[in-house]
C-alpha cells in the first residue's frame, strides 16, 4: 500500500504527470472531450429549460434556478473528477482493479441501512451535504472488474466453472442489489456490459445462450415480482390501449418528441415537457426534452456526438499496447454510447421504460461524476497510448 | 461441414478464438458489438424522424390539443345583505366534491369503491357499479362534509380526487326562506333570486389555459381581476333582527292557534321599505330539494296555505273583511261630506244587506262613526258606504291599489280582486263597505295602512335596496316610484285618530293589540273563508290586523294575518298579540323612544288572574 501512496505522491500529482519515465509525450484525444463537453453544455441548457416549473413550486423553495445552479454544481464536480482522473496512471487502476468493485458494493449494500428513499427507490447516500449515488459509481467498478479479470484470466473465458461461473456470480450479486433498490435501469445495461465483454472476451456462444436465457428468466421473474415494472412493460407492449394508465410515459414521450419537428420549438421554448407531461424530464426523459426543443435535426446531432465519442473510443483500442486497456477502452466507450442508446430507445418507446439517464447530458451528480471519471480514464489511457507515437 | 464456404469456415475460427491471432479476434467480436451499436443509433435516428418528420404534425396537434384548451371562467353569484350590511341571507361558497378520475388496471375497483363508499356513508354497491362503469371519470358525492374530505385525503386513494364547485348557501336558514327563494341549475328559482337573477349572476369569460399533467390549468397570459366576474351583492331593506323577530312571533302564534298558516309584514310607512316579510310555514332554502317538490306537483291554486314556499304576503289574496273599514271611512271622509263624528245607525247591530241577514257582535244604535269603526260594526260601515257613494268609494279603494299589484320587486305577485258588480252594484257597495266582495294580499291592505300613516300618499313598496359591484360600489338604487295622493292629508288623520281609538280605548275591539311601551293604531279583522270547508276546514276564518306604531308619528306599519286559527277566531285575539309584541320588539331594535308606560297594564293582569 505504501507503494501505491508513494506512486499517488510522486507521480499522479506532478506537474508532468503526463509524461512518464520514459520522457516520452503523449495526446490526450481532443475530439472526443469536445463531443463530450458539447452534450454536457447542451445538457446544462436543457436541464434549465425542464426544470424552470418544477423549480417554482414549494419543494424547491420556488427558485426556478434550483436545478440549474445544482446542476452546475454537479458540472464543476465532474470536472474536478475528470482532471483527477487524468492524472491517475493507467497502472495504478491495472493493479486497484480488483478493489474497487468491491468497495462499489459495499456502498451499494449500505444504502439498505444507511441510504435515503426518493420516490420510492432507496438509491442515494448523504455524506456532508453531499448525496452520493452508489450505483453509478458501481457501473465504472464493473467496468474496470471486467477488463481485469478478462485480461487475468483470457485462457479461462471458455472453461464454464473456473471463468464464466465466478463472473456470472459477482453479475448476480451486484444485480440483486441493484434490483432491490429498485433500479433495473441498471442492471439492464451492467447486464448488457457483461454480455459485450464476454463476446470481445471470446467466449463460446453457447456460453452466451445459457447466460442469455438465464437473464431472461430472471427479468420475467421480475416482473412477475413487481407490479409497477409489469405495468410498464404492458405499457410498453401496448401504448395506445393503455395510454391514461401504464404506457402514459411512453405515449407521453411520443407527442413531446414529435412535437418538436424537423427543428424544434427552440432552447427554452418546449411547452409539453414543461408542463409536466414527462415525468422526471431532466433524467429519464431528456432525450425527449431534447427533441421538442432543437427537434430532429438537434437529435441528429445528439446522436453524432455520441457516435463520436464511440468512434473515437474504439479506435483507441487500435493503439491499445495490453489487453487490460484495451478491454478497459471498450468497457468504458460501451458506459459512455450505450446508456445513451438504451435512454433514447426509452424515450421512443423501442423498450420498455428503465430509469436511466442520458451520459452527459442529464441532471444528476453522481450519473454526472460517474461519466467524466469515465471520461477521464479513457483520456488517460489515450494519453499511454500515444506516447511515443508522436505528434501525428 | 463439407460444402460449407471457406469464408465461414475462417469466421467460425476467428470467433471461437481458436485462430492464432488474437487480436484479430478480438477486434472482430469487438465490431461485432460495435456493430449492434451502430444499428441501435441507427434504429433511433429512424424512429425519431418517424416522429419528428413524418408524423410530427399529427403528434404535434395532439399536444397542442391537450396542452392548450380554453375555460371558461365563472364569477361567483352575488350575495343578498339585509339593510344593516351585516346580514348576510345568501352567499356562495366553495363546497367540495369527491370524484373518480380514472386509475390504472392493476387498481381493485371494487375495493377502492367500498373505501370509498365507507369513507362517505354511501351505498358500496351503487359506488362500486359507478366506479366499474366509468372509464375516467364520475362524480362521487358532492357537498361532502370537512371531516369527510379529511378522510379522503387520508385514505390517499389512487384515482379519487377533491374538486370544488360553488354552491348557493343561506346561512340564516329558514330566515325569509320563501321570500329568497333559491338557485337550481345556476338560475334563481322563486322569489328575490329569480327577481335579480341578472344582477345577482356572475359573468363568464373565455379564456385560453394551459393545461398541465395533472390537468391543472395555468392562465396563458395571465388572468387579469378575475372578482371583476363577480355577480353584484343585493342589499335589501330587510332588517334580519326585524326578521327574526317577526318570523318567531308569528309562527308560535301560528302553533299555539293550530292554524293553516300566518303572513306578515313590516313596512317603513314613510318609505315603503320592507323591513320584515314572512310566511308560516316557511322553508329552509338550503334543503329546498326536500321541502318543494311536495308541493311542486299539486295545482297552486289548490293550496290553503301549507305551501312553506310560497310566499304568500304577496300571492295568498283573501277577503279583508273588516280591515276594511279603514279604507271605507278614509273614502269617506277624504269625499268631505262626512267626517268622524257624523251619525250613522248600527241598526241594533242587525241589518239586512241584500237578501243576508248581517248580525254585529256589538249591538250599536245610532253612533259616530268614529265609534262605527272602534267597534266594528258591519251595518254602520254599510250605511257609510252608501253615503259616501260608488264613485267616491271605487275611485278611493283603487287609489289605495286594490286590484292591481303593488308593483313590489318579488314575482308572481298577485292584484288581488277589485271589482265592482253593476248588476248589484248598491248590495256590492255596502258589503265592500265592511270588507267583503273584493279581495287583497296582506301586502295591499299593508301598503293601504301605510298610505294613511303616510298623509294619505302612497308609493311603491320594496324589498330590495340596491345592488352593489363586488368592490362596493352602488350600481342601482331602487327608488320608491311616483308618490299617489290617494286621499288628503285631513283625511288620512281623521282615519288616524279613529284607529288609535281601536287600539288605545279601554273598549276598542283591538286592545288585545296594543303593544307595551309604545302606542299603536290599528284595525282588526276577521272574514269567513268559506272555500276552506271544501278542503276539510269547516267555519274558516282569516283573522287579521293592520296597524302602526308609535300612533302619533307611524315609523312602523305592521300587518297580520293568520289563516283559521282554531283557538281565538276574531281578529284582535289572534293576530292582536303578534302585533303586539312585534311593534315592541321592532321598535325597540329601531331605537324608538317609549311613549308608554312599560310596565304590564292593570286589566292584562286582571285578565291572567
Amino acid at each position: 500500500m505504501s507503494a501505491l501512496a508513494k506512486s499517488i505522491g510522486a507521480r499522479v500529482w506532478s506537474r508532468d504527470g503526463d509524461v512518464d519515465e520514459t520522457g516520452l509525450k503523449g495526446r490526450y484525444d481532443a475530439t472526443m472531450f469536445a463531443a463530450a463537453m458539447a452534450l454536457l453544455v447542451l445538457g446544462t441548457l436543457l436541464v434549465f429549460s425542464s426544470t424552470v416549473r418544477t423549480g417554482l413550486s414549494a419543494k424547491y423553495g420556488h427558485d426556478p434556478f434550483y436545478f440549474l445552479t445544482h446542476h452546475v454544481i454537479h458540472v464543476a464536480a465532474g470536472l474536478i473528477a475528470f482532471w483527477m482522473t487524468i492524472k491517475v496512471p493507467v497502472r495504478w487502476w491495472l493493479k486497484a482493479w480488483p478493489w474497487v468493485l468491491p468497495i462499489s458494493v459495499v456502498l451499494l449494500f449500505g444504502v439498505f441501512f444507511v441510504g435515503e428513499s426518493r420516490n420510492g427507490a432507496r438509491r442515494w447516500f448523504s455524506l456532508f451535504g453531499i448525496t452520493l449515488q452508489p450505483s453509478e459509481f458501481v457501473k465504472v467498478g464493473f467496468a474496470l472488474y471486467l477488463a481485469g479479470y478478462l485480461a487475468k484470466r483470457k485462457a479461462l473465458v471458455n472453461n464454464l466453472l473456473m471463468g464464466i461461473v465466478p463472473l456470472t456470480i459477482m453479475f448476480v450479486v451486484v444485480a440483486g442489489l441493484l434490483v432491490f433498490q429498485p433500479d433495473v435501469g441498471s442492471v439492464v445495461l451492467l447486464g448488457a456490459l457483461v454480455v459485450s465483454m464476454l463476446i470481445v472476451g471470446g467466449t463460446r456462444f453457447a456460453f452466451m445462450g445459457v447466460l442469455f436465457g438465464l437473464g431472461a428468466l430472471a427479468l420475467v421473474a421480475i416482473l412477475i415480482y413487481d407490479p409497477e415494472k409489469m405495468s410498464r412493460f404492458i405499457g410498453w407492449m401496448m401504448i395506445d390501449e393503455t395510454r391514461l394508465g401504464e404506457g402514459f410515459h411512453i405515449w407521453n414521450s411520443q407527442i413531446v418528441i414529435g412535437s418538436g419537428g424537423l427543428f424544434g420549438e427552440g432552447l427554452g421554448r418546449g411547452l409539453q415537457h414543461v408542463l409536466g407531461y414527462l415525468p422526471e424530464a431532466e433524467t429519464d426523459f431528456m432525450f425527449a426534452v431534447a427533441s421538442e426543443e432543437i427537434g430532429f435535426v438537434g437529435v441528429v446531432c445528439i446522436v453524432l456526438l455520441y457516435v463520436v465519442i464511440a468512434v473515437r473510443g474504439f479506435a483507441l483500442i487500435r493503439i491499445c499496447r495490453d489487453d487490460f486497456t484495451r478491454f478497459l477502452a471498450f468497457a468504458l466507450t460501451l458506459l459512455m454510447s450505450l446508456p445513451a442508446l438504451m435512454h433514447m430507445m426509452v424515450g421512443l418507446g423501442l423498450i420498455p421504460t428503465k430509469g436511466l439517464v442520458l451520459p452527459f447530458m442529464s441532471y444528476g451528480g453522481s450519473a454526472l461524476v460517474a461519466e467524466m471519471v469515465t471520461l477521464g480514464l479513457v483520456q488517460r489511457m489515450h494519453l499511454e497510448a500515444t506516447r511515443g507515437l508522436g505528434d501525428g | 461441414m463439407r460444402g460449407k464456404p471457406a469464408f465461414w469456415l475462417r469466421l467460425k475460427r476467428r470467433l471461437t478464438g481458436t485462430d492464432e491471432d488474437k487480436t484479430s479476434s478480438i477486434i472482430l467480436r469487438m465490431a461485432m458489438v460495435i456493430a449492434f451499436l451502430v444499428v441501435g443509433f441507427g434504429w433511433v435516428l429512424g424512429q425519431s424522424s418517424i416522429y419528428q418528420v413524418t408524423q410530427g404534425a399529427i403528434l404535434s396537434h395532439r399536444g397542442e390539443k391537450r396542452a392548450r384548451r380554453s375555460h371558461v371562467m365563472t364569477g361567483r353569484r352575488g350575495q343578498i345583505l339585509d339593510r344593516t350590511g351585516s346580514g348576510v341571507l345568501a352567499l356562495t361558497v366553495p363546497s367540495p366534491k369527491v370524484e373518480f378520475t380514472g386509475a390504472p388496471y392493476y387498481v381493485d375497483r371494487a375495493e377502492l369503491g367500498f373505501s370509498l363508499a365507507e369513507a362517505l356513508g354511501l351505498d358500496a354497491d351503487r359506488v362500486i357499479n359507478r366506479i366499474m362503469a366509468e372509464e375516467r371519470y364520475a362524480l362521487i358525492k358532492r357537498n361532502v362534509s370537512d371531516e369527510e374530505v379529511a378522510t379522503i385525503r387520508k385514505l390517499g386513494l389512487r384515482g379519487v380526487t377533491i374538486g370544488y364547485e360553488n354552491r348557493r348557501f343561506y346561512p340564516m336558514e329558514e330566515v325569509l326562506g320563501a321570500e329568497l327563494g333559491f338557485v337550481q341549475d345556476k338560475k334563481g328559482n322563486r322569489g328575490l333570486e329569480a327577481q335579480y337573477d341578472r344582477a345577482l349572476q356572475g359573468g363568464t369569460k373565455r379564456v385560453k389555459v394551459l393545461r398541465d399533467a395533472h390537468r391543472r390549468g395555468l392562465f396563458e397570459g395571465g388572468a387579469d381581476q378575475p372578482w371583476a366576474l363577480n355577480g353584484n351583492d343585493l342589499v335589501l331593506t330587510i332588517d334580519s333582527r326585524i326578521q327574526i323577530g317577526l318570523e318567531s312571533e308569528l309562527s308560535r302564534r301560528v302553533e299555539t292557534e293550530r292554524a293553516v298558516g300566518g303572513m306578515a309584514v313590516v313596512l317603513d310607512p314613510h318609505t315603503f321599505e320592507v323591513l320584515a316579510m314572512a310566511s308560516v310555514p316557511s322553508m329552509d332554502p338550503n334543503r329546498h330539494g326536500d321541502v318543494c317538490a311536495e308541493f311542486e306537483t299539486k295545482d297552486a291554486g289548490a293550496d290553503i296555505g301549507f305551501n312553506p314556499c310560497r310566499n304568500k304576503v304577496i300571492t295568498y289574496p283573501f277577503e279583508p273583511g273588516s280591515v276594511a273599514k279603514i279604507f271605507t271611512a278614509a273614502a269617506a271622509f277624504d269625499s268631505g261630506k262626512l267626517g268622524p263624528s257624523t251619525m250613522v245607525d248600527g241598526q241594533g247591530g242587525r241589518c239586512r244587506i241584500g237578501k243576508h241577514w248581517v248580525h254585529d257582535l256589538e249591538r250599536l244604535d245610532r253612533v259616530p262613526i268614529r265609534d262605527a269603526i272602534k267597534f266594528s260594526s258591519n251595518c254602520a260601515m254599510a250605511e257609510v258606504g252608501e253615503r259616501t257613494g260608488m264613485k267616491q268609494f271605487v275611485r278611493t279603494l283603487r287609489r289605495f291599489g286594490f286590484g292591481r299589484p303593488t308593483g313590489i320587486d318579488l314575482p308572481n305577485e298577485t292584484a288581488g280582486e277589485f271589482k265592482p258588480q253593476k248588476a248589484w252594484a248598491q248590495t256590492w257597495l255596502k258589503t265592500a263597505a265592511y270588507g267583503y266582495g273584493f279581495r287583497a294580499s296582506l301586502l295591499q291592505l299593508a301598503v293601504g295602512a301605510a298610505t294613511i300613516a303616510n298623509d294619505g300618499v302612497r308609493l311603491k313598496p320594496r324589498i330590495a335596496r340596491e345592488t352593489r359591484s363586488p368592490d362596493g360600489r352602488v350600481v342601482e338604487r331602487f327608488d320608491a316610484g311616483k308618490p299617489i295622493r290617494v286621499v288628503s292629508r285631513a283625511a288620512a288623520r281623521k282615519v288616524l285618530r279613529t284607529m288609535i281609538s281601536v287600539v288605545m280605548d279601554e273598549d276598542g275591539t283591538g286592545v288585545k293589540a296594543r303593544p307595551i311601551g309604545y302606542t299603536a293604531a290599528g284595525k282588526t279583522g276577521t272574514a269567513r273563508m268559506a272555500w276552506l270547508a271544501s278542503h276539510g276546514r269547516g267555519n274558516a276564518y282569516m283573522t287579521s290586523f293592520v296597524g302602526f306604531a308609535p300612533a302619533r308619528e307611524p315609523r312602523i306599519v305592521v300587518a297580520v294575518a293568520i289563516i283559521d286559527p282554531r283557538e281565538d277566531r276574531f281578529g284582535g285575539s289572534a293576530a292582536g298579540p303578534v302585533f303586539a309584541a312585534v311593534v315592541t320588539r321592532t321598535l325597540e331594535t329601531m331605537g324608538v323612544a317609549h311613549d308608554r308606560s312599560i310596565e304590564p297594564e292593570s286589566d292584562r293582569l286582571a285578565d291572567g288572574f
